[in-house]
């Protein structure tokens, strides 16, 4: 342990429970305190100290903080973090807004060399970076189109959660789970220029978005679709990607509860020259993966950065502004579902 | 850990032409009982795959003696010749003259098609993803001229080798590819290795315990092992058992489970990235293996399947075993730790 990283968790809720496990097993972290403002444990329970005011921790010898906190909390103690000269991790979204996130940047830039990640952890699942390395290696030619959709199952107690209180979350489906979707959208395609978007409450008694269809453009000509919802009555994660020369599907996604179904990666080719011989079932070959690293690659590609001082690349500050900007983009598209509080919207 | 499922039209025959398998299997058992039968001496072995001693008596084929482990279920020959006896024999046998004269040849321009440039596009696609800085390949044990023209054509690594100290070269041309043969086990190979194939090869040693330390020794930190080999967790193999075509020595001496392929490897401190029975065979040979002979022993479901059924049903029981790693064509990369 002796060239370990010490880090601290703030917020210990689902995701401050993932990211303790994911230090625990990291040879490069040694976890050396828990904040949470509800946690009524003892440092006995942890094996570290515990304190319910994040401030505490960033008095203590600590290196990286994890920010785990509901999207209203979590700009203040990534900012406060920075400026202490601290790394911080900090879980998607980067807060309710795109000035959160500004404001973020800000603090980032005046504290170099503190490094900065967002969790955006879907970049980092196995059958999106088979994908990838697919793409990338220009076999399939070009990427035509995206499609995805990204859903969840609601159930009792959906209304109820922080996630759908406007003044905590700060947006609905789209930002909470939406956000991934696009994220994937801009690591295969880039930034995209045009926007449209249909913001909707069709089902749940909540003051924002349950559903969010967007239609997204970029320079290169390439489209992509998605479906953000709250109503799909089934957990679902899907991402069609069609290229010049084949198609990928990226289904299912390796989870605690495994309740969005087998990761799965479908990759197909295209079987003709000429239109008249186009099979309909051209030949495919389905990827199974039975082992989620997700976690601990993204978080083992941040330690890199900050023991090697490397740029962070991937999931970086910029990688979150975009995205946020699009969400943003999509927001304002639809005059019906305008969130103010959101700001740079579409007009 | 993943598992893939692939969906092609292959036909049995395609690969193995019917009359010509026949006498291929006539002349290896006349060749087991020459080389293997008469003076040379057999050695008792553990299982090779999980090391375990437990095991009972499975039957007897070409007059060697097949034992099931009772640990991980791994079918294999005990007693077996010894590696010095099996590289006699896949050097000189006129089975294995008869396989480069005929079943290779007959069968290359399938295989090349639909057997090996999937493979070298898997090998490419796997290295990007898991080792991308890997130069150095070797092909163990196992000469595919096919394969490796397919591979340097490929043009992706720097340096191809073959590392065999028993088969014919004579139908390769590794000059003018510029591959480099070591004539030599690879225990005696020393230069390092990123990446390695073991096509059928672990179902043909001797002693694959030694093998899978020697391999571990040759590959570097994070290099790869690409691994073909059929598996008796396979249906066609549990249903046909000792009737089988594709069980028989020396070529299936060690007919590994799926559970005891991973034992082998984590044992020698490799981590296992893929283990798939991608094989779409299984269910057209127990159908072709019934309807040569309908007094054949077969489970009852099994043969309410075959004659009750239509082709679509059959394809999609395969589908099924594939995607349960229960299909006896097994592949798996493993990577060092």
């Amino acid at each position: 342990m002796g060239n370990a990283l010490k880090a601290g968790i703030v917020g210990y809720g689902y995701m401050g429970q993932i990211r303790k496990t994911v230090i625990e097993e990291h040879p490069n972290l040694e976890l050396s305190a828990i904040c949470d403002a509800n946690l009524l444990l003892a440092d006995s329970d942890f094996g570290c100290p515990i304190f319910t005011d994040y401030r505490d921790i960033l008095e203590k010898d600590v290196d990286i903080v994890f920010v785990c906190t509901p999207n209203a909390f979590s700009p203040e103690i990534v900012i406060s973090s920075l400026n202490q000269g601290k790394h911080v991790f900090c879980e998607k979204p980067p807060g309710r807004s795109i000035d959160d996130i500004r404001d973020i940047i800000e603090a980032e830039k005046a504290n170099t060399p503190a490094k900065l990640m967002f969790g955006f952890n879907h970049r980092y699942h196995p059958c999106v970076n088979e994908a990838k390395v697919l793409v990338d290696s220009g076999r399939y030619g070009k990427i035509l189109s995206l499609r995805g959709v990204y859903g969840k199952s609601g159930g009792l107690g959906f209304e109820d959660s922080w996630r759908n209180k406007k003044e905590i979350s700060g947006g609905g489906i789209l930002l909470d789970q939406g956000i991934h979707m696009m994220d994937l959208f801009r690591l295969f395609c880039g930034d995209f220029q045009e926007v449209k978007g249909f913001v909707t409450n069709s089902y749940w008694n909540i003051d924002m978005e349950d559903n969010a269809f967007a239609m997204l453009r970029n320079e290169q000509g390439q489209v992509a679709t998605l479906h953000s919802s709250a109503t799909l009555w089934k957990h679902t994660f899907r991402l069609e990607v069609f290229m010049e020369q084949g198609y990928f599907v990226i289904s299912g996604l390796l989870s605690k509860t495994g309740s969005y179904g087998r990761e799965t990666l479908v990759v197909g080719k295209r079987q003709f020259e000429d239109e008249t011989f186009a099979l309909g079932n051209p030949r495919e070959e389905v990827t199974y993966f039975d082992r989620d690293l997700s976690w601990i690659t993204e978080v083992s590609d941040f330690v890199d950065c900050i023991q090697n001082d490397k740029c962070v690349t991937n999931s970086s500050s910029t990688d979150a502004l975009k995205v946020m900007e699009l969400i943003g983009r999509i927001y304002g598209d639809d005059p019906k579902y305008k969130v103010e509080r959101f700001g740079g919207g579409g007009e | 850990m993943k598992t893939t499922v692939q969906y092609d039209d292959i036909r049995e025959f395609e690969f193995k032409p019917g009359t010509t398998l026949s006498s291929y299997l006539q002349l290896t058992r006349d060749d087991v009982k020459s080389y293997f039968l008469s003076g040379s001496s057999l050695v008792d072995c553990s299982c090779p795959a999980c090391l375990s001693h437990e095991r009972s008596e499975a039957f007897s084929k070409f007059g060697l003696n097949y034992q099931e482990c009772s640990n991980c279920q791994t079918l294999y020959v005990s007693p077996r010749p010894d590696e010095n006896a099996i590289d006699e024999y896949y050097r000189k046998s006129k089975a294995r003259e008869f396989w480069n004269q005929h079943l290779l040849t007959e069968t290359e321009a399938k295989r090349r098609e639909k057997l090996f440039k999937p493979r070298v596009q898997w090998i490419i696609e796997t290295v990007e993803e898991y080792f991308p800085s890997a130069q150095r390949f070797s092909s163990i044990n196992s000469v595919h001229p096919p394969f490796l023209q397919e591979l340097v054509e490929s043009d992706y690594f720097k340096k191809i080798r073959i590392v065999t100290p028993r088969a014919d070269l004579s139908h390769v041309n590794c000059e003018k590819d510029g591959v480099q043969v070591v004539n030599d086990a690879i225990g005696a190979f020393s230069n390092p290795t990123d990446a390695v194939t073991l096509f059928e090869v672990i179902d043909r040693l001797s002693d694959v315990n030694a093998f899978a330390g020697a391999l571990d020794k040759m590959l570097v930190p994070g290099g790869l092992c690409f691994l073909t080999t059929i598996s008796i967790s396979g249906f066609d193999l549990q249903v046909l058992w000792d009737k089988s075509n594709s069980i028989f020595p020396p070529d299936r001496m060690n007919v590994l489970s799926t559970e005891g392929l991973m034992l082998l490897f984590e044992r020698h401190g490799f981590e296992c990235i893929e283990l798939s029975t991608p094989g779409l065979l299984d269910v057209q040979i127990v159908a072709n293996a019934y309807k040569e002979n309908a007094s054949i022993e077969i489970p009852r479901f099994v043969r309410y399947l075959m004659e009750q059924r239509d082709n679509d049903t059959l394809q999609t029981f395969q589908e099924f075993l594939q995607m349960n790693r229960l299909s006896s064509f097994a592949r798996a990369v493993f990577q060092k730790k």
